[in-house]
């Protein structure tokens, strides 16, 4: 009778699982471990993590490390991946011909339609016109309602007002005819005088009605049909914000250009295409589709993908010790998105959705120096270390010991960098297959289409649910529930969207309400994690046809994410599929599949 | 036209109550005010005898307050604080100084108390103090506490130097 462990080196995490070989070499498991993965996997700062995975797995059973007989090391899978993001439009305005604007507290309610005027230059004999006041900062709200009562008592038609500081409100209130007005414009110093311009705002709870719409104005500022074409894209940044200011300025323009992404070569065993990546994700993964099998995928140099795709190779070259040039990118996947951008030459901060296509390209080589790193090992632990078998095939033989399956098993493995799936025929036989896209993808997505520049907190929003803090004492969690607290939060925290850490609530410097950044969440993540697990089921399933997989289990660490094994159930119910996840060995849930495949593997060899 | 000055009468309406002991200037009570009729929120103005600290000010006022939330303001201790009257402990939720150069801070306090009534995120766009979290916290988080780290580590390193 001797003590086995089995050590599987993930991207994230690193587990190891002790057993006991007895008598009749049948193996009897006593204990697992995870830690943390020190270093890029397959490098030897690993040994660390390893050493206290081993520890922490043995430290219940009073045995120590020189008790052990063998440690096997999984034969890592050789793939990383990253992640890119192409804008391909962008809305440029030249001169300022809008203002689309969201204040907290915009003053007086409907449209006013008149000429720009700086509030110095109202006087009495400015009869002949309507007019739109502006009042930069230096001008006090007091002075400034005083100025615009006087100038209405001298018959002077005021229609609307445009405020630099956030005032709009106290302006209002000491006005004896009430008009709209905008406040909290940033740039007033950009807005011309003397150019027609129109002012809306809407009341309480509603959004602008006339200004987001192309033929309202064109009936206001008397425009051709060409000039309405052109002021489509006003109108389109304009929908849903309760307050707005339009000028029309003579060589005023606001344009959605189009930047050029580059182009994509997708080189395939028999055929080869040419995809453009401002066609969008639906283009390139239509070629991407036609191609397979892909053997590799180059990118035009001087673009966000070329550059991504260097730093791929440049990462793995160095991790295998090869040249550059043999590093391979071998799958790509992409997804269409919407962005918030800064309007270049706004006037008060403004931001429009662009177009922008995220795209995840993986790199697969031949293996990985695990032996290297069994070797360092071995001298640090002086027991006798193997590597042994193929990750996707440990991984496979872990989870079968899920109590309730059986071959035909697919698992999926839905990691940072690539999404993995393996299967095991009924005759024994296994396939595997690696995809770019993964949790890093999904992080990218909410980083971006929620504006936040901030790869932590956007990490923290795709694994924690959100809650609302709506009083001092309570939020209110996504599903409805409300939590009470008997201190009072911070107050930093009050009003605002939160994230549920383990550290506590994190709040999102963002005005997004809460259903809008879950959907984000929830949309990247069906993007990303269910269209590669369909994607990756079909390369794998016999003949490409899912229904003829018995059981699907997902195992690795987005396996315990609270919501994406729901989604991918969802998603496979329809093929008739038995999704769920792992329970290997019956207590260790999705974890410890290939530690717990490695010693079973053992205990099968020294049978035979 | 909307009357800014409320009289004592209007205690009974729903309205952010600013209570103020001792001498401060009606320029900077204004400020307050403003702040909160700019984001849409009623106040009355009463006084209180002169001893009354700032924090016990305030607690007065959020509880006077239909709206249970109040700002106290003590003109000796050149301080104001905003309360809320379902709190209860001696820490107040925001505080602001009664300065002249503090204007823009005492708005920020009056637009705040506004939007705890309204139940929406607090501005803090300038500085305010957040005296909520220890204050080693504080140390960690704001500005001059990390400008008090970082010139800590500067002369470290120039004495080792």
């Amino acid at each position: 009778m001797h003590y086995i462990a089995g050590v599987d080196v993930g991207n994230n995490t690193t587990e190891a699982a002790v057993a006991e070989v007895g008598p009749g070499n049948d193996i009897r498991f006593l204990s697992s471990s995870i830690v943390r993965t020190v270093g890029i996997k397959g490098t030897l700062r690993n040994v660390p993590g390893i050493i206290d995975a081993i520890d922490q797995a043995l430290e219940p059973l009073n045995i120590s490390r020189q008790e052990l007989s063998l440690v096997l090391l999984n034969e890592a899978t050789p793939v990383i991946g990253d992640v890119a993001m192409e804008t391909i439009t962008e809305t440029v305005i030249t001169e300022s011909a809008m203002i689309g604007h969201n204040p907290d507290t915009p003053g007086g309610l409907g449209l006013g339609v008149g000429t720009t005027v700086m509030i110095d230059d109202l006087s009495a004999d400015k009869q002949d016109n309507d007019w739109v006041v502006i009042i930069p900062a230096r001008i006090q709200f007091e002075e400034a309602a005083r100025k615009l009562n006087r100038a209405v008592v001298e018959g002077v038609r005021i229609a609307g007002a445009i405020v630099q500081r956030d005032d709009g409100v106290l302006v209002y209130n000491r006005l004896d005819r009430p008009i709209p007005i905008v406040d909290e414009v940033q740039h007033i110093d950009r807005i011309p005088m003397n150019m027609p311009a129109a002012i809306e705002v809407a009341s309480l709870g509603k959004t602008i009605e006339k200004l987001s719409n192309p033929y309202d104005i064109a009936t206001i500022f008397d425009l051709s049909a060409d000039e309405t074409r052109n002021v489509v894209p006003i109108a389109r940044a304009l929908t849903g914000v309760r307050s707005a200011v339009v000028i029309k300025t003579p060589k005023g323009d606001i344009q959605e250009r189009r930047i050029p992404a580059g182009r994509l070569k997708l080189i395939g065993r028999s055929r080869s295409a040419d995809v453009a990546v401002e066609e969008g994700a639906d283009a390139i993964m239509r070629q991407v589709r036609n191609v397979i099998p892909l053997e590799e995928i180059r990118a035009e140099s001087g673009t966000h993908v070329g550059g991504m795709f260097e730093t791929v190779r440049n990462v793995m070259a160095d991790l295998t010790d090869q040249p550059v040039a043999e590093v391979r990118v071998q799958d790509i996947v992409a997804v269409d998105t919407l962005i918030p951008q800064l309007v270049r030459g706004s006037l008060a901060g403004e931001y429009a959705l662009g177009n922008a296509v995220g795209l995840a390209a993986m790199v697969e080589t031949q293996k990985l120096p695990m032996q290297r790193l069994a070797r360092r090992l071995e001298s640090e632990i002086m027991v006798p270390v193997h590597v042994a078998g193929v990750e996707a095939e440990m991984a496979i033989l872990g989870a079968l010991t899920t109590p309730g399956t059986k071959a035909p098993l697919a698992i999926l493995d839905l990691g940072g960098g690539s999404t993995d799936a393996s299967i095991l025929k009924e005759s024994g036989d296994t396939a595997r297959v690696h995809l770019a896209g993964a949790g890093d993808m999904v992080t990218l997505l909410i980083d971006k289409e929620l504006g936040l520049d901030d790869t932590d907190l956007a990490e923290k929003i795709k694994f924690h649910p959100l809650a609302k803090v709506e009083t001092l004492f309570h939020m209110r969690h996504e599903d409805g529930a409300v939590e009470f607290f008997n201190a009072h939060l911070d107050p930093r925290l009050f009003g605002r969207v939160v994230v549920i850490t383990e550290e506590g609530p994190v709040p999102i410097e963002s005005r997004e309400p809460i259903d809008k950044i879950r959907d984000v969440r929830r949309k990247a993540k069906n993007k990303v994690f269910v269209g590669n697990a369909i994607r990756a089921l079909e390369r794998i399933a016999p003949s490409g046809n899912i229904r003829l997989i018995g059981f699907v289990a997902l195992v690795g660490g987005s396996a315990m994410d609270f919501e994406i094994p729901k989604m991918i159930s969802d998603a496979l119910i329809d093929y008739g599929v038995v999704t769920g996840r792992a329970n290997v060995r019956g207590t260790e849930g999705p974890r410890n599949a290939v530690a717990t495949g490695l010693v079973i593997s053992h205990g099968n060899s020294l049978r035979n | 036209m909307m009357s800014r000055f409320r009289s004592e009468m209007d205690v009974e309406k729903p309205v952010v109550r600013v209570l103020v002991a001792g001498e401060v200037a009606t320029e900077l009570l204004d400020c307050i005010d403003w702040g909160l009729e700019e984001e849409g929120i009623p106040a009355t103005r009463g006084t209180a005898a002169e001893g009354t600290s700032v924090i016990a000010l305030a607690k007065q006022a959020a509880c006077e307050s239909r709206l249970h939330v109040g700002i106290g303001v003590n003109g000796r201790s050149r301080e104001a604080a905003l309360y809320h009257s379902d709190m209860h402990d001696e820490k107040p939720i925001l505080t602001a100084a009664i300065e002249m150069e503090a204007r823009e801070e005492l708005i920020q306090l009056g637009k705040n108390a506004a939007r705890l009534v309204k139940g929406n995120a607090f501005c803090f766009e300038k500085r305010s103090n957040a005296l909520d979290g220890q204050s080693s916290n504080d140390l960690e988080c704001s500005p001059e506490g990390l400008e008090q780290i970082v010139s800590r580590i500067v002369e470290q390193i120039l004495k080792n130097f």
